[in-house]
Order: structure tokens, then sequence, then C-alpha cells
């Protein structure tokens, strides 16, 4: 586990202190029937990277926000003069614009796409109603995101 | 970034939700290539992102053993604490099945991300924006590419060696900042004192605290170097005081993950001034209103050049 760890972090430190935390919440959880546990231990494992990240990328917007505010307060620095109204705009944007983007799906990757995330049918659900296998179905879905990432890069 | 990688990265996150996931597989991948971890978190972030946009479905039969979002709800909801404990301390995982460990551990920011990492010895060390730091397991120089900034623990029995497009820079102790590109080469140190040896040469600069060394071709000069601007896209802006144009353009593709150049004697040409981090066209165009330069697009690389032939 702590292998994982460090391979999906990329830092031996953060890792550690991972496991630590993952070692706490499952102590602290109430027990009860599991089916797989290497597997639930792994997605939660996921679960607690992901957050990280998601509270790092937070923290950077904010500082952003703030030095952007602050810089133009910097005595004899000349300073961008970039508009901030155009974050505003970028936000309201970002829906229409992954909406958009999944409407623009290749066929067969969007179809799969929209039967699991939007209708919420299980990979091998939609396999059945696709009639493909469920690896063929990951293989759709996961072309169908190599996609959104791209045309929302943009 | 290929394509390819974020494809496989979200084979990988796609397959997760069911218990036959491959784990080992997906560990291996993760450490093959430093890119592959920087691809799947985009991935994981984005289907975040598409999960928190788009309108619930309801929960359906057969799902019930879907990956939680949270893992507090999770937890709490499917009550698996005791199976996950003996797994944890049984170490579950696969240490031994692939014995070989990489030589160096390599670490890497994306555009527009910086990173802090700790290392050996008391090293701390922040990349910017589109760089890379790999770390001999054995010891011995780190190797940078593009802009960091070091934080290292005094300790009289070593010192810690930073090797940077051939430059060496040897430290006892400090904090200084460095970025590289094209051949020139900025130095700030911001406490204590380290040694700068130029490409091909023997000889040792001494570069103090509250300077800035500037190398290229060959020279060096020192400048007095105002603190609490060194490395400033540690708070998110990039902050200039008679900085080559060469190193400014160098952090715009960096920062952007596209790429800017300067050639000629414009990328000698030293530049005053704060950017605040955007996309490629607002950092140029920023740049470009500063210095009176002009910027050409073939399509995929900015260049920027002087029009007035000075």
């Amino acid at each position: 586990m702590l292998r994982f760890l460090v391979a999906r972090t990329g830092n031996p430190v953060e890792a550690e202190d991972l496991l630590q935390e993952l070692w706490l919440r499952t102590r602290e959880a109430p027990p009860g029937p599991i089916a797989n546990g290497r597997a639930y231990l792994y997605r939660a494992a996921q679960n607690l990277v992901l957050d990280r990240i998601r509270e790092a990328r937070r923290r950077e917007a904010r500082d952003k926000d703030w030095s952007d505010s602050q810089a133009e307060t910097i005595a004899g620095d000349r300073v961008d003069p970039q508009p901030r109204a155009l974050d505003a705009m970028i936000a309201r944007e970002d829906n229409a614009a992954l909406h958009a983007a999944i409407a623009r799906l290749p066929e067969g990757a969007g179809r799969a796409f929209r039967l699991h995330k939007l209708e919420g049918l299980p990979h091998a659900e939609v396999a059945a109603r696709l009639g493909i296998s469920r690896s063929g179905v990951e293989k759709h879905i996961a072309v169908a995101m190599a996609h959104l990432r791209r045309a929302l890069e943009n | 970034m290929n394509e390819d990688i974020h494809e496989a990265a979200a084979r990988w996150h796609v397959a997760q939700q069911h218990d036959d996931m491959k784990w080992c597989g997906f560990t291996c991948w993760l450490e093959a290539d430093p890119r592959h971890r920087l691809a799947y978190d985009e991935i994981a972030l984005l289907d975040a992102r598409i999960d928190a946009t788009l309108p619930r479905p309801a929960a359906r039969g057969g799902t019930s053993e879907m990956p939680m979002r949270g893992f507090p709800r999770w937890a709490v909801g499917s009550g698996i604490a005791a199976a996950a404990t003996i797994a944890l301390a049984l170490g579950i995982g696969f240490q031994g099945e692939q014995p070989e460990a990489p030589a160096a551990r390599e670490f890497a920011s994306a555009a527009r991300t910086t990173r802090t990492v700790q290392l050996a010895h008391g090293v701390t060390a922040s990349l910017g924006a589109g760089s890379r730091l790999s770390e001999p397991e054995a010891g011995g120089p780190m190797r940078l590419r593009g802009s960091a900034f070091f934080n290292i623990r005094h300790d009289p029995a070593r010192s810690v060696v930073v090797e940077v497009d051939g430059y060496r820079i040897r430290d006892v102790g400090t904090r200084f900042a460095v970025n590289s590109a094209n051949g020139v080469l900025s130095l700030s140190v911001e406490e204590g004192a380290v040694a700068l040896q130029l490409p091909g040469q023997t000889s040792e600069t001494l570069v103090a605290a509250g300077q800035e060394a500037i190398a290229q071709a060959g020279r060096v000069t020192l400048r007095p170097a105002r603190v609490a601007n060194i490395a400033s896209w540690r708070s998110g802006r990039f902050v200039y005081d008679q900085t080559p144009l060469a190193l400014v353009a160098a952090d715009i593709a960096r920062y952007t993950g596209q790429p800017v150049s300067v050639s000629g004697p414009a990328a000698q040409r030293p530049f005053s001034g704060v950017l605040a981090p955007g996309d490629r066209q607002a950092m140029v165009s920023t740049l470009t209103q500063l210095t009176g330069l002009h910027a050409e697009s073939d399509g995929q690389t900015v260049r920027l050049v002087d029009r007035t032939g000075g």
C-alpha cells in the first residue's frame, strides 16, 4: 500500500502521511460486512489522494486571486493589467463547455459515456445495452474522458 | 502531453470501480514515468468535476459497491473497517513483486502548477511550473530542469549539489532559487551562501545571501537581489528585476506548457516588471506591451522579436 501511495503522490513523505490517515480512518469506521477489502482500501486511498489534490488546487487558486488583487498596489513596479472580469466569465462558461464537449464526443464513446454517467448504468449494463464487452465499455469511456480533457483544456 | 497517456490514465481510472482492478499494474504504470501520475491527476480531477456538474442519476441496483467520492461517506456507509484494518495489518501490497528500485526519484510539476517536495537530508524543493528534479537514490548531485527554490537544512557534515544545464551549484545549508533556460542561469540566494560552477569550468563563484548571480556565455555577474522577489512564483506572480528576457520567456513557456522563445540580442535584454499567471496569449501580450517587442507565432511557437533592430 505504501508503494502504491508513493507512486500515486510522487512523494514518499506525503505517502507516509496518507497511510497514517488511512489507518486512522479505517479504525474509526464502524465494523460491517465487506466484499473485497483490498479493492475498497485502494479506492479509499485513491479518494484521500484526490481530496488532497483538490484542496491544494483550491488553495493555489485562492492565493493567485489574492496576489492578483494585490498586484496593483506594488509601488514602483509595472503591473499586469489583466482584467478580473475574465475569471467570472470563465467560471460561468465552464458548465456550458462541459455539456457542449459531451455532445461532441465520438459516437461509440459518447453513447457509452452518456449511458454510464448521465443515466447511471453500471458498466455491465451499458455493455449489455450496446452489445459489447465490459472491457469495450471501459475503453469507450476512457476514450471519452481523454476527449473531454482535450476539449476542455483549450 | 501525449494523448495516449491520458487515455491510459482514464482506462485505469474507469477500471478501478471493479473489484478485479489490477492495483499492482496501476502502481507500476504510475512508477514508469512521472508524467503518468500527472495525467492521472488530470483525469481524476476531470471526472470529479463531471460528477459534480452533471445531474446525479438515481442510484440503481448493482451499483452498491461503486466507489465513494468522499472517504467519510464510504467509511460510515459500508462499514468495512474490520476487513480494511486486517488488510492494513497484513501489509497488503506487493513489496517484492518488482524488486528493482529506480535509480533516481523523479519529481515533475505540470504546467500552471508549482509543487513542493521533501527530499533526503532535510532538503525541501519547490518546483516552478513545468520543471523537473531528479534525486539519485545513491546520493550525489540532484538534477534540475527549469526553476526551483531550495531550502536546505544546515548540516556541516555534507553539502548538497544541484546540477542544472551544465551549471553546478554547491551549498551548505541555505535557501536559494535557481532558474535556467537557453544557457542563461539566474541564482538568487536568500540565506547562507552557495558556490556556482559554470559549464566546463573548475573555479567556483561564491554567491552570498541577498545576491543574485546571472550566468551566461561563460561569464557571471553578481548584483543585489530583492529578497521579497526571490522565486516570486511561489506566491502566484512572476516578479522580474533586470532579468534577461530568455528566462522570462522560459518561465512563460513552462508555466503555460506551450513554447515561447526569444532569440538574438533581445534574449539578453534585461526586463523589469510583474507578470500575472495566465494563458500564453495574455502573458505574452503583457510582456510585449512592457518591452515593445513583437510576438510572432507559427501556430506552435511564439517568438518574441525586436523589430526596431536594437
